[in-house]
């Protein structure tokens, strides 16, 4: 019980903040999109801006990583 | 590193300065500092522009798209026959070019007017080859046929009305004679054939045309007796037209060929020659019978520009130089200037503002930093030998500078990759443990989690901190107050956090506590002197971007997984082609995956992490006056 409540925890770390990644990507790459149709010259400030997001997503799986380890 | 400038002013006499602006032209050393948009309007240069317009026009509509084939040599021959000395040239050259502008207006019509016919014909052909059973059969029945264009929607409700009224004309024993056949086009319409009997043929027509209804016929061209001898000239048409488009097509690339690049070089001389024009109308002071141009040029280069200057004008020009003061320093040009080993890594600064002439240029870090990290991410031989293949085929194959750049960038990758494959064991995930039994020379990275993500941590703490201290640096070279306060508090600040959180490990003796709470006080105490708000948001945003350098780890332990997922499928398969065939397909996935991510998050690692902590950029690029050259690279821009 202990061990699943651990796998549940850490997958939550990971999955709530890949969600928020997943919806600031999406709106980011929308706007990103729109920007690129008007100046194709910052296709790669946008390309980065995208990838900013991420860091959200990379916590979390160091956090679950964290969880797994320690406790399980 | 950023090239230092020098601004020169060249003394000329008044009747030389057509001749000094065209050596400048070909020095193309020289940095002129011209008012955007200039409101130049006499007739020589309305001239060129629609001459020019003219033959750009001219090389969109023959296709021809080959700018970057056009060579030095192409253009000095080119320079060597046309001069554009004076309006008559233009007038000539314009001339000359008006019978084959008209020749290609022709042919470029007849073939859009042939491939709306085709269109047409395709269409045509299709509708009647639909009706075309439908037609025989009720002909040799002896019945009236038609055929409308009309609303789908209603045809069914017409149909049903004109079978009403058909009544009119057959006798009350019979049942009126209609048959139909339709066919639905898009945007809902349709096309209806009806079939009568010969008295109601003039009752239906009537009735057609009422409801809307448009007769349908096929073009004049084809039209014959009936719509069933119609077919056979379509057919006609259908086999002459595709001939006839392709010797049109055929005419075109020959004139593309032979035409193209005469045009090209030609448009590139008359850009050249509106270049020298509005320097001499903008850029060059007279005064009296004298006349000065001034501008920025690279230090290094100065020697040859006097050399030159002097060797053609002789006693006849005067150059003076001096270096920037201070006050100027937001008005010279950048030019940077790297060893060849780090000059591909300049395009990461393309993505930014240009750097300002008093800014440090940070490509050198970057080039040290970013294949570092990126390696580090990859971390497997296997992967590095694939990439630096793919590297050297960019720098051979390629032509533009961009991908050559970008192949010597995956290359340094490459490198580190392959380093960083030796310290973590790995060659294709853990095949290399599997046939040579390959061991790490640090630590398996799937299963040493704990000391990658620490190692990634202490990266970020050298990364941010170096950052840091740049800035630190700038401030203090700028006499820039808060700058430099802000930044030292961040490292004073940073510092005491790493020394206080290595003591509560127990590392450290007791006594580096204190020096902790001493740095920290230290730091607070700058915070204060440059607004302490503002300042501690960016101490803890300085912390989290040292976090942030965890993605190193997190990435790279993502494809050591999967590429050792790769070849669990053999495993779970065998050697099968199955099997086998999974494992590459992972195992390319995992390559590109590996590529882009690191790539990526490497570049975002420097972009938000590291240039935030002291790039500013908002310089002017060095553009020096020069001639064209043949490269798409001009084009473009």
């Amino acid at each position: 019980m202990e061990k699943a409540l651990i796998a549940l925890a850490a997958a939550l770390a990971v999955s709530i903040p890949a969600l928020a990644t997943a919806y600031a990507q999406a709106r980011i790459g929308s706007a990103g999109a729109g920007t690129v149709a008007e100046k194709p010259e910052t296709a790669g400030t946008m390309i980065i801006l995208e990838a900013i997001p991420e860091t959200m997503v990379i916590l979390g799986f160091v956090v679950a990583i964290m969880l797994i380890l320690q406790f399980a | 590193m950023i090239v230092e400038m020098v601004r020169v002013a060249v003394w000329g006499i008044g009747s030389e300065k057509d001749a000094i602006v065209e050596e400048l032209h070909e020095l193309g050393m020289l940095h002129l500092d011209i008012p955007s948009a200039p409101p130049l309007s006499s007739e020589e240069l309305k001239g060129l522009r629609l001459l020019g317009a003219t033959i750009l026009g001219m090389v969109e509509a023959l296709g021809w798209k080959e700018w970057d084939k056009i060579s030095d040599e192409t253009l000095l021959g080119a320079r060597g026959k046309i001069r554009f000395e004076s309006p008559e040239v233009v007038d000539e050259i314009a001339k000359s070019l008006e019978e084959f502008k008209r020749r290609l207006h022709l042919l470029l019509e007849e073939r859009s007017s042939l491939m709306e016919t085709l269109r047409s014909l395709r269409m045509t052909h299709q509708i009647a080859y639909h009706f075309q059973t439908f037609l025989e059969e009720e002909v040799s029945k002896g019945k009236c046929v038609s055929i409308w264009r009309l609303d789908h929607k209603s045809h069914a409700r017409a149909l049903s009305q004109l079978r009403s009224r058909l009544k009119v004309v057959t006798s009350p024993k019979e049942r009126p004679y209609l048959s139909h056949h339709s066919v639905q086009l898009k945007d809902n319409e349709a096309i209806l054939a009806i079939s009568v009997d010969p008295q109601g043929e003039e009752i239906a027509e009537d009735f057609m045309r009422l409801t809307g209804g448009m007769p349908w016929h096929p073009p004049d061209e084809t039209k014959g007796e009936g719509l069933l001898k119609s077919i056979e000239a379509l057919e006609k048409k259908l086999s002459w037209v595709p001939k006839r488009l392709k010797s049109i097509d055929e005419e075109l690339e020959r004139c593309r060929e032979e035409w193209g690049p005469h045009l090209a070089a030609l448009y590139f001389l008359i850009e050249e020659k509106l270049d020298q024009l509005t320097v001499k109308q903008l850029a060059v002071k007279e005064n009296g019978g004298m006349f000065v141009i001034e501008g920025w040029i690279p230090e290094e280069v100065l020697e040859t520009l006097t050399a030159r200057l002097k060797e053609r004008f002789n006693g006849r020009i005067l150059i003076q130089w001096r270096y920037p003061s201070s006050e100027e320093w937001h008005e010279v040009p950048t030019a940077l200037d790297n060893p060849s080993q780090f000059k591909p890594f300049e395009i990461f600064l393309k993505l930014l503002p240009v750097p300002r002439y008093d800014e440090m240029d940070p490509t050198a870090l970057i080039a040290i930093f970013f294949p570092f990290f990126a390696g580090c991410m990859v971390g497997d031989i296997g992967y590095a030998v694939i990439m630096g293949v793919l590297g050297w085929l960019l720098r051979r194959k390629c032509k533009r500078e961009l991908w050559r750049d970008i192949g010597s960038v995956i290359i340094h990758m490459a490198c580190w990759s392959a380093f960083w494959g030796v310290a973590f064991g790995e060659l294709f995930g853990d095949l290399g443990h599997r046939l040579i039994h390959m061991e790490p020379l640090w630590v398996e990275r799937s299963q040493a989690v704990l000391p990658v993500i620490s190692f990634s941590v202490g990266l970020g703490v050298v990364h941010v901190l170096l950052g840091l201290f740049v800035g630190f640096l700038h401030g203090l070279r700028h006499k820039d107050n808060h700058m430099w306060m802000e930044r030292l508090a961040n490292i004073l600040l940073i510092t005491a956090l790493i020394i206080a959180l290595v003591h509560v490990k127990g590392w450290l003796p007791k006594s580096f506590f204190t020096l902790s709470i001493s740095i920290t006080i230290v730091g607070l105490l700058l915070l204060l002197k440059v607004g302490f708000l503002g300042g501690l948001v960016e101490t803890i945003g300085a912390v989290g971007n040292i976090l942030s350098y965890v993605r190193i780890a997190a990435i790279g332990l993502s494809s050591a997984i999967l590429a050792v997922v790769a070849s669990r499928f053999v495993d779970a398969l065998g050697v099968s082609f199955i099997g086998i065939f999974l494992a590459l397909s992972i195992h390319l996935l995992n390559l590109i995956l590996a590529v882009a991510g690191s790539g990526l998050h490497a570049a975002r690692l420097h972009y938000v992490e590291f240039l935030g902590k002291f790039y500013k950029g908002g310089g002017k690029e060095y553009k020096p006056f020069a001639r064209k050259r043949g490269s798409l690279v001009w084009k473009r821009r």
